[in-house]
């Protein structure tokens, strides 16, 4: 490798304001955007608006229910919003209109014959099975699109639950408790988030070096016949690509240096990503994202079309390579991206390598697929290459 | 002579597409790229919800484990209760077949329960796929029903109160989320397409003298500017049709649109954008510098706009910062004009109406900057 041409290649890239910002900035603010939303989304402070028609008069039943709206809608703590916020109303195209216009969540309905049914089921009850048409019923409207009308009729499903289990209680019918505890599987009780998404936001910054910066600035080198202009120095072809190539492998270091650096700093990521096996799949990624900037350079005549199709490519390799949201159990139409994709083993496989989660494919997937689409697309660029492009 | 001043400016206006549609980079961002979205995320995503347990006829399949010690009559109560639920439990024989099958979701298990007692008390523990953390709130409240309908069995107890759950259509179409999908990827083509529109033709054209050169000619800035925008229009509104035809015939995505409000919303909305990112040029001068906050500002945007997720489940900060940003409310109006949701009028020709003031007030500012700069 030629020294000053590495030099030279490594000033003058780190000089474009351009890889500044995509390979070394847009990294840590990619980061801080997926660690924020993901490790965040709690729901703690869900808050929904519901309208509350009640048309059944006086009686039990409304009581009751009138008691548990009441409960919901008060907060659970001071200065925070209730889990739904009631509004009362009585004329039912009002509340549609509410509901239509998005003022609303949901429209919980109390009808008429709610009060009658409820002190009929209650005596009926004791004599055995009461028929369903007999029962109170309480309507929930929702919008079933909107996630958050969907999310309210579902909460509001399991409130009018344990009202039932309260009536029950009430009958003197011994309800058996039950204890619910969870665990998630497929991760350790290590993981967090932060880690999480440093393996994916690391690959993207890797990969993004790879294929755009080299990619774009071998095809731009090639259209300006550069190649050409070293052929009439003493400097081999070998020398000049290994200077591009080690070059372009410090922006990727100097990347997950920063990342590590910031992640470390501010969202205690954890030293996981230095397991051996880690690095392996880091280096890995390195080299696969290095050949296709290869490929992309070498098929491209022009930096603008080597631009284009280095963001055709990357664009849906790296949504469904894994790198911001589990990709396995996406439906058979697009799941066949997924596992040819070889930026779907190697996030599973630095994750794994990191202690975070398993691997829902064979160990042995995790390095031959990476490895066969190296060598595929260094075989194609290979036989493709020419020394200049041109417009 | 006002036919030369149409004639100039529609020169520039051919101009202006030709370089377009030769510039493949663009041409990615501007087509490929919105379209590709939707494919993948109407793929991905559509037709699914990660945050309803009652969205879709789906049956829900799980995993269960009952320990030894536990009556084999309870199995009919599962049954029952997961009848009731719309859930088809799948019997495994141990802990670890157990995790394995939510673990590697084999035979499409979704989730797992494990049935067992402590001292004499019913026990319950879910078992969730690490992989799935989008829906785990969702899995978590069908193990919370699945649980009450199962004391009930238990219990030999009927509802006394039953809960009819209603959806409420207010289109004549019937909506499917990847309609709603769709609009959100029709929000994010009109951001990037606007957003990016004056920083190359105000900033990579100046940068390169070509503004300066077009000055010297009779072309007056006015041309050069109304050149650009229509430009940037039309482009942006041949994508939006491509991807309306592409949900068409891909995903058979039923929507209504009014054309009236599709305009407001269109001309709003890209205007709005378009003057964004001249303000973004604007106070950062070099367009390379101008263009990396657009896409940053843009990146943002995709995420907090409600347009992957439901911005509800995050903190009231993090709602907040959705809140302010454009693209929520261009995602909501784009909705309302293809009929795919409601929303009232008067809401809808506020939002536009602030959309078209900011435009208005910043587009002259920038476009007279930017030339006096020249001039000078």
């Amino acid at each position: 490798m030629n020294r000053a041409l590495f030099k030279s290649l490594l000033i003058s890239g780190v000089r474009e304001k351009e890889t500044i910002f995509w390979i070394f900035i847009f990294p840590l603010i990619l980061f801080t955007i997926m660690v924020l939303i993901f490790s965040n989304m709690s729901g703690e402070d869900l808050s929904f608006d519901m309208i509350l028609i009640d048309n059944s008069g006086t009686g039990l039943g409304s009581q009751i229910i009138n008691q548990v709206v009441d409960a919901i809608g008060t907060p659970s703590e001071e200065g925070k919003d209730p889990l739904f916020k009631i509004t009362r109303l009585s004329d039912k195209e009002e509340a549609y209109t509410l509901l239509k216009e998005q003022k609303a969540d949901i429209v919980l309905e109390l009808p008429e014959d709610f009060n009658q049914k409820f002190g009929q089921v209650l005596l009926l009850s004791r004599l055995g099975e009461v028929p369903e048409d007999r029962k109170p019923e309480v309507i929930i409207q929702k919008v079933e699109l909107r996630d958050t009308s969907s999310m309210a009729s579902d909460i509001m499903t399991q409130v009018m639950a344990q009202v039932n289990l309260e009536a029950a209680k009430q009958m003197n019918i011994q309800i058996p408790e039950v204890e619910i505890s969870s665990e998630v599987v497929g991760q350790t009780e290590d993981f967090n988030y932060a880690d999480y998404f440093f393996a994916g936001v690391l690959i993207m910054a890797f990969f993004s070096t790879g294929l755009m910066n080299m990619g774009i600035n071998l095809a731009y080198i090639r259209s300006k016949g550069v190649f050409k202009r070293f052929a009439c120095t003493p400097m081999k072809t070998s020398q000049i690509m290994s200077a591009t190539i080690f070059s372009n492998m410090i922006f990727m270091g100097i990347a997950f240096v920063l990342l590590l650096i910031y992640a470390k700093l501010f969202y205690g990521v954890t030293w996981a990503v230095f397991q051996p096996e880690s690095i392996l799949f880091a280096v890995m990624t390195a080299v696969l994202a290095l050949t296709f900037g290869f490929f992309v350079g070498t098929v491209s005549k022009t930096p603008n079309s080597a631009s284009g199709l280095a963001n055709l490519l990357f664009f849906p390799m790296q949504f469904l390579g894994g790198l911001y949201f589990p990709v396995f159990d996406l439906p058979p139409a697009i799941s066949w991206f997924v596992y040819i994709n070889p930026l779907t083993y190697l996030a599973a496989g630095m994750r794994k390598s990191m202690g975070l989660m398993d691997a829902p494919v064979p160990h042995y997937t995790l390095y031959l697929v990476p490895l066969l689409w190296t060598i595929t697309m260094l075989l194609i660029s290979l036989k493709v290459f020419k020394w200049d492009g041109g417009e | 002579m006002g036919g030369n001043k149409m004639k100039l400016t529609l020169g520039m206006l051919k101009a202006f597409m030709i370089s377009r549609i030769r510039d493949k980079s663009a041409l990615f961002w501007t087509l490929a790229f919105p379209i590709m979205f939707l494919i993948i995320f109407g793929l991905a995503f559509g037709g699914t919800s990660t945050t309803s347990v009652s969205t879709g006829t789906e049956e829900i399949r799980y995993a269960i484990l009952i320990d030894e010690d536990i009556d084999a009559s309870v199995e009919k109560e599962i049954l029952d209760a997961s009848d009731k639920l719309n859930l088809k439990p799948l019997s495994v024989d141990s802990e670890l077949n157990l995790k394995q099958s939510v673990e590697y979701s084999l035979d499409n298990v979704d989730f797992g329960i494990r049935l067992f007692k402590v001292d004499g008390k019913w026990r319950v523990k879910g078992y969730y796929n690490a992989d799935d953390v989008t829906r785990l709130q969702m899995y978590e409240a069908l193990v919370q029903n699945l649980v009450t309908e199962l004391r009930k069995e238990l219990a030999g107890f009927e509802n006394i109160l039953n809960v009819k759950t209603v959806n409420k259509e207010f289109s004549d179409e019937p909506i499917t989320s990847t309609g709603y999908i769709m609009s959100g990827v029709i929000a994010v083509s009109i951001t990037l397409s606007g957003i990016t529109a004056l920083i190359v033709s105000f900033g990579y054209y100046r940068k390169q003298n070509i503004i300066k050169r077009l000055l010297s000619t009779p072309l007056k800035g006015s041309q050069f500017l109304a050149a650009d925008i229509i430009n940037n229009l039309i482009i942006s509104l041949a994508t939006i049709i491509i991807i309306l035809i592409f949900a068409k015939l891909i995903f058979s995505v039923s929507f209504h649109i009014n054309l009236l409000y599709l305009s407001v919303t269109y001309f709003t909305s890209m205007f709005l954008m378009m003057g964004l990112g001249g303000l973004f040029l604007l106070i950062f001068r070099e367009p390379n510098a101008a263009m990396n906050i657009a896409n940053v500002f843009s990146t943002i945007m995709m995420f907090f706009a409600g347009v992957y997720f439901p911005l509800e489940l995050l903190p009231k900060w993090l709602q907040g910062v959705g809140a302010a940003l454009p693209m929520t409310y261009i995602a909501q109006n784009i909705r309302f004009a293809l009929g795919q949701d409601y929303m009232s009028l008067s809401r809808f020709w506020v939002v536009n109406g602030v959309f078209a003031l900011i435009a208005l007030i910043i587009i002259p500012v920038v476009g007279r900057s930017i030339f006096n700069l020249e001039k000078n």
